[in-house]
């Protein structure tokens, strides 16, 4: 690992600090230029993913690297360090929120606010960035808690009675969270006397178990909570509805992901795989995980709120990455981190056609969707696609997510965890077939036939709403149909879960 | 760059699919879509039988493209190779019939693009190299079948189709985990027979029995068959051909690559269990039992498609007990029966189901029903369609002369070798079975001929046209296929299928040798025949049909209630769950309503603090005042709130405004609106007063009061009309923030507190103090103070006072026509809440550092 001569030159800095400056340059949104301002705000995401980009071609070809950002305190920097974990997540994001931008131009394009959503939009995405390429706990748990209060802004953005209460609940959960982690964080610390990552944890052999195991439950708990993990997901199914669509298919796509992420980065860099195995914590979690999996998939299938319904599934699919996570062994990691690529693709196109029905029909039930396909047939074949790939239908790139997973947990020897895995899968045949069967077959209501102008090539929506969502269903396309390449999500998360959990 | 071969191979899955995208594009229903379906098909026909002469002597061609994980593989072999050659000629015949039996539908494009598309798919399942492959295209084609199913989109086929789905991918998910179970205990990467291992038996049978079940479900194997009546006799005719022909025959493959893969017995090894025997014991009870059912249950069928599709679980279930007799009988030479037998039947039933069915379609096309009790007497009308359906029946019920008879005499042979016990010295149970099932057979196809063509036309179907040109030739072809190989049968035996029942390691001996008419297998054909007429001449007496079985005897019952009661529990947990969220929301929702108070209070100790920097602190006669002031105010504000929750209440009981539950809501939002518009009018009411206190302690209570008089009662008119408009506008979800801010800076202009208040105060006092309309910033005239101190204590002055002054004019000068001001505000509204929550944050991670600092020390 070479620490960076001169660290402006890294490509991972400018893939946080753009963001910010975008930030800082939406504040001015009213006076910009209106076609001008889109085309500036819109260069700090797509550049974000071009340096991603450059970074995962440099853990491709095997280099990696750190820099030392700030000096905090004595020993306690603000770093910077891009492995093939932190490589894939961050293109993730800055993938999606290429598109999410390109499409909240359309969403908001009658919102008196919408430089408000696009500044804090940003510093989530600076957050967010941070979080893929943070160093060490301090630097991550910094950036993660920039995110996490700045989105409240963003769930809270359409200012009705239930966008104020969801965003209040998620702030209740999330300060929380927080606290629990800065908490663990601080204990972690003070054992080790190192924050940042280290492959097989920095709790030395020596460190007292019940630090050990303080340490693992805070912080476990503490990205539970963004991760969703029972009992403490209770923030995700009213803030994804209450949410403008752009931001709730964000929400959901990566920074749910984060928490998983974050766990992750606890189970493999922090606590050490050996602690948690010595402490039986991984089998505690791979229970809560698979509770998780199953209930939150049952609660989904009686949704009538189509992104209520879509809030739930993430819960469930994003415990399978706490589940893969939780196994300790590189095939499972594999699936886990795959899927984080891959659910942000496929959830972040299914909340991003919930969006566009919402905004340009007024449909947010799928009670009222009947029919809804003849008018936006764009639209739901995507969603159909998106839908399909969730559940796991080759070979779209759920499908690979499910066949990692599987494989690896019978090669960690927990194949009993295979039910919990196909189960989850027919759970969400059962909870998203039937959205795609109203829009297609069902009846339409006469009252929305006569709002609606009639279905025609091109008017179904902005182009700057389709783009993103075709898109985002050709990515899980390819995601799925050329998971053998080089270079591919599977391939950089084989990398990355080798040296997470292979050297343990 | 490929050689012809592998150009070819790869044709056969890429043609159909590149026929659909072409067809998709073209689309209308003109003549060049219909010429482009033909071509599409039948060049896959060609592709097809032009790789016979080059692929002969170079089985098995492996051909690789990189796919999904990996790769995907494709092998040819000499069974393979004949499968892809009987999918493709009947799929072209089907869909020659298809142009005409779909020529008035809407949707015909989409069922042409579906068919291409399945043809592709199922080639790739024939093809597939290796489990993945074999997986993959499996799904594709199930779920794109799905489209068959559901194509005429009537409340029937919805619920047809459902139920196909469901099952489709219900097997999907054994067939996966079987697959991955396969991969991990060493096998898949190519469809060879998989090392047996130490330790890992449990896996293989459970991997086994999952994709047994997996591939049987797309079989229609008897006990998860219960889709396959419904969804054939709901697809269009062609469909049901291809279903019924095809893909259901896809499911036996898969079942049989599975027994070859999992359960062929080990060498050197000695288990207790021989599992390709105990496997093929099961398989051989289950495809009899289907055999049996299927017909028994097709003769009480009142519609010709229904009776086809039971029939051909009954079908399929020969196939199956012939693929449990092969594995059943591994090791002896009767074996090779089996699985010839089952093989040929595959190819045969493909002939002759296929040809039935679109006779079946021929009939609904020119009569307009399938029901039986409504046909009749067509053999005058509609000879060459009979003609065809006589020749399929023949062939179907294993006449000589006819394709049937030949693979039905392998079968006999083969059950025959596998009876393990014999009764009354010749005939054993699963022979038994076997013949009473072949008469069935016949019985049924019997009644469905005599049913649809034979007996006094009915009323109705006087002038009904004979099947078009096109539909005729599609089913042409199918019968002079059946008569060709019914001609000629040992051909298709000797050269393909035993060759591959030899690359299945099975000794082809007793194949070489085999006759095809022998006295015994005529004996037999004959036997069934009989037995069929006799149960058909005592169906004609005891009308099947009308039989009452009780519902509990059905699968589809159990089918049906294990759906419901698994949805009933899901909305169940929904419901539960749902109400403790709620639950959580309310707990959460109070807790934030204490500490708005507690910042209420905050905010007031602020203001009163900052009033205090600015103007000193009040004297304490004055204090007592504006405390009485406050209590008045506020006793008002109290009051304003009450009197519109009254009303609000009064309203709801007359006119209400929304049904049920949303009255609460409703009485919320009124609440939560005047809430905060009183508290606005007061605060600004507060903040003329304290100037009024200020500036004379003496008059300025009498004065509020007095002004409270003159504007109190009006105002609290205007907010109790206004709020009801805006908690609808709220209840809709609308974010009603900026008009309640309108609302109350109308209020503020039209009560006229201050210049109340002024008529009775001296004049002149309103510019006494900061707060006053517009802020000026006063010299100090004290000349005591030294130069230095003065000029900064000045300067902190006029900071606050601006300050101040930015704070207050939220309140006074909000025009209606400023909606940047409002953006602005609502902004800072939004960052305050964000800095709060910040604090909050921070503030526990400032307490905590703080303390593991502490305690490290």
């Amino acid at each position: 690992m070479s620490v960076h001569s001169n660290s402006l030159l890294s490509p991972a800095l400018w893939a946080v600090l753009l963001p910010l400056a975008a930030a800082c340059l939406s504040l001015l949104y009213g006076r910009l230029p209106r076609r001008g301002r889109f085309l500036l705000l819109g260069t700090a995401p797509v550049a974000s993913a071009l340096f991603a980009a450059i970074l995962v071609r440099g853990v491709l070809a095997g280099s990696s690297h750190e820099i030392r950002l700030v000096r905090l305190m004595p020993d306690v920097y603000l770093s910077l360090r891009v492995d093939a974990a932190g490589a894939l997540f961050g293109l993730s994001v800055a993938v999606l929120w290429s598109f999410i931008f390109v499409f909240s131009v359309g969403y908001l394009r009658d919102d008196r606010y919408a430089g408000r959503y696009h500044t804090f939009s940003m510093l989530c995405l600076a957050g967010l960035m941070g979080v893929a390429y943070a160093g060490d706990l301090i630097t991550f748990l910094a950036f993660y808690e920039l995110f996490s209060i700045m989105s409240y802004a963003l769930i809270v953005h359409e200012g009705t009675s239930s966008a104020i209460a969801a965003a209040r609940k998620y702030i209740v959960y999330i300060a929380a969270g927080g606290s629990l982690l800065v908490m663990g964080g601080a204990l972690a610390f003070s054992a080790s006397g190192a924050a940042d990552f280290a492959a097989g944890g920095v709790l030395g052999p020596g460190t007292p178990p019940t630090t050990a195991t303080g340490a693992a439950l805070l912080l476990i708990a503490g990205f539970g909570v963004k991760a969703a993990l029972f009992p403490l997901h209770g923030w995700v199914a009213d803030a994804h509805p209450a949410a403008p669509a752009p931001f709730s298919a964000a929400l959901s796509g990566v920074m749910v992901a984060a928490g998983t992420f974050g766990i992750v980065r606890v189970v493999y860099e922090v606590v050490g795989a050996r602690w948690l195995a010595v402490l039986a914590i991984d089998r505690g979690l791979a229970a809560v995980a698979a509770f998780t999996a199953i209930s939150a998939a049952v609660v989904a299938i009686k949704q009538d709120d189509l992104k209520r319904r879509l809030a739930y599934s993430t819960v469930s699919q994003m415990a399978y990455i706490t589940l893969g996570a939780s196994l300790l062994a590189p095939g499972p990691l594999t699936g886990a981190l795959v899927h984080i690529t891959n659910h942000a693709s496929m959830k972040g196109c299914l909340f991003l056609c919930a969006g566009l029905l919402a905004r340009n029909a007024g449909i947010t039930r799928v009670s009222q969707m009947g029919g809804i396909a003849r008018r936006f047939p764009v639209t739901m074949a995507a969603f159909t696609l998106s839908a399909l790939a969730l559940i796991g239908i080759p070979p779209l790139a759920g499908f690979v997510s499910k066949w990692v997973l599987g494989y690896g947990m019978l090669d960690a020897g927990a194949g009993g965890y295979l039910v919990v895995l196909l189960g989850g899968a027919a759970l969400a045949a059962v909870y998203l077939l039937p959205v795609v069967r109203i829009a297609y077959l069902g009846e339409p209501s006469e009252e929305r036939e006569g709002s609606l102008a009639p279905a025609r090539p091109g008017n179904e929506a902005a182009p700057s709403m389709l783009a993103p969502i075709v898109a985002l269903t050709a990515i899980t396309a390819l995601l799925g149909i050329a998971a053998f390449a080089d270079g591919s999500a599977l391939s950089l998360a084989r990398l990355a879960a080798e040296s997470l959990a292979g050297s343990r | 760059m490929p050689s012809p071969m592998t150009a070819l191979v790869l044709a056969l899955v890429g043609l159909p699919f590149a026929g659909a995208a072409l067809v998709g594009v073209v689309g209308g229903a003109g003549r060049q879509r219909d010429a482009l379906v033909v071509a599409a098909s039948s060049a896959t026909l060609v592709a097809a039988v032009a790789l016979v002469p080059v692929a002969s002597g170079v089985y098995p061609l492996h051909v690789s493209v990189p796919f999904l994980l990996a790769e995907a593989t494709l092998t040819l072999d000499l069974f393979a190779h004949l499968l892809t050659v009987v999918v493709a000629f009947v799929w072209t015949c089907c869909a020659v019939h298809s142009l005409d039996y779909l020529r008035d539908d809407d949707d015909s494009s989409r069922f042409h693009v579906t068919a291409l598309a399945t043809l592709g798919a199922t080639m790739g399942v024939v093809l597939a190299g290796d489990l993945v492959t074999l997986f993959l295209a499996f799904e594709l084609m199930g779920l794109l079948a799905y489209l068959f199913v559901v194509h005429k989109r009537t409340g029937k086929a919805e619920r047809a189709a459902a139920k196909y789905l469901v099952l489709t991918i219900a097997s999907g998910f054994l067939l996966l985990a079987g697959v991955l179970l396969t991969f991990h205990i060493g096998g898949g990467d190519s469809l060879a027979p998989v090392p047996f291992q130490e330790d890992t038996s449990a896996l293989r049978w459970l991997a086994a029995a999952l994709l047994v079940l997996g591939f049987g479900v797309k079989a229609g194997m008897l006990p998860v068959h219960i889709w396959l009546p419904d969804a054939h006799s709901v697809a269009p005719s062609p469909a049901s051909a291809l279903l019924s022909g095809v893909l259901i025959k896809t499911g036996a493959y898969g079942i049989l690559r599975t027994l070859y893969m999992l359960l062929v017995p080990a060498e050197g090894i000695d288990l207790s269990v021989d599992p390709s025997a105990a496997a093929g014991l099961v398989l051989l009870v289950v495809g009899l039992t289907g055999a049996i059912a299927g017909v028994a249950i097709a003769l009480a069928q009142d519609d010709m498609k229904r009776m086809l599709a039971y029939s051909s679980i009954s079908q399929i279930g020969f196939v199956i007990a012939g693929l449990g007799a092969a594995a059943y009988l591994t090791g002896d030479r009767s074996a090779a029966y089996g699985l010839s037998g089952s093989l040929y039947h595959i190819v045969n039933h493909a002939l002759y189901k296929a040809a039935l069915f679109l006779g079946a379609g021929a009939v609904l096309k020119n009569a307009g029903t399938t029901e039986l009790r409504r046909l009749g007497g067509l053999w005058r009308s509609m000879p060459k369609t009979l003609t065809v359906m006589v020749v399929a029946t023949a062939g179907i019920t294993g006449l000589p002369l006819l394709n049937g008879f030949v693979s039905k005499s392998l079968l006999h042979h083969a059950v025959e070798a596998a009876e393990p016990v014999r009764l009354l010295g010749a005939i054993g149970p699963f022979e038994a079975a076997f013949v009473l099932a072949g008469g069935g057979t016949v019985a049924v196809l019997a009644k469905l001929l005599w049913m649809t063509f034979g007996g006094p036309a009915n009323a109705g179907l006087k002038k009904v046209a004979d099947a078009s040109p096109r539909m005729l030739a599609g089913m042409v072809a199918l019968s002079a296929a059946m008569l060709a190989i019914g001609w000629a049968p040992l051909v298709l035996l000797h050269s393909t299928i035993t060759p591959a029942v030899q690359g299945f390691g099975l000794d082809p001996s007793v194949l070489v040798s085999y006759r095809q008419f022998t006295w015994e297998h005529a004996g037999f054909s004959l036997l069934a025949l009989a037995m069929g007429a006799a149960i058909f001449a005592l169906d004609a007496r005891v009308d099947v049909s009308r039989a009452r079985v009780p519902r509990w005897a059905s699968i589809d019952y159990w089918y049906d209630r294990s759906i419901e009661a698994g949805l009933q529990v899901a909305s169940l947990a929904g419901t539960r769950y749902e109400a403790h969220i709620v639950s959580t929301s309310r707990a959460i929702r109070s807790a934030s309503a204490s500490a708005s108070l507690m910042r209420l209070r905050w905010r007031r100790a602020r203001q009163r603090a900052i009033a205090t920097i600015v103007e000193g602190s009040p004297d304490r006669h004055a204090a007592i005042v504006f405390q009485h002031i406050s209590d008045v105010l506020e006793d008002d504000r109290v009051a304003t709130v009450e009197h519109a929750v009254a009303h609000a209440e009064e309203r709801q009981r007359e006119a209400p405004a929304c049904p049920g539950r949303g009255c609460d809501e409703y009485i919320d939002a009124v609440r939560d609106i005047v809430d905060y518009t009183a508290w606005r009018v007061r605060n600004d009411r507060i903040a003329t007063a304290t100037r009024m206190v200020r500036s004379d302690p003496e008059r300025s209570l009498e004065a509020v009061e007095i002004a409270l008089r003159e504007a109190g009662d009006r105002t609290r008119e205007t907010i109790i009309a206004a709020v009801h408009d805006l908690a609808l506008r709220r209840m809709a979800g609308e974010n009603v923030i900026p008009h309640m801010s309108t609302l109350v800076v109308r209020i503020l202009h039209s009560e006229d507190f201050a210049g109340n208040i002024a008529r009775t105060m001296p004049p002149g006092w309103h510019t006494q103090g900061p707060l006053g309309p517009s802020p000026t910033v006063q010299p100090d005239t004290s000349p005591s103070a030294s130069p230095l101190p003065r000029t900064l204590g000045a300067w902190i002055t006029d900071i606050v006072q601006l300050v101040v002054a930015a704070f207050t004019r939220e309140r006074t000068d909000w025009g209606e026509d400023r909606p940047e001001q409002e953006r602005i505000v609502t902004l800072r509204r939004v960052s305050n809440a964000v800095t709060r929550d910040l604090d909050l944050a921070l503030s526990i991670m400032l307490v905590v550092l703080l303390a593991v600092l502490l305690a490290a020390r």
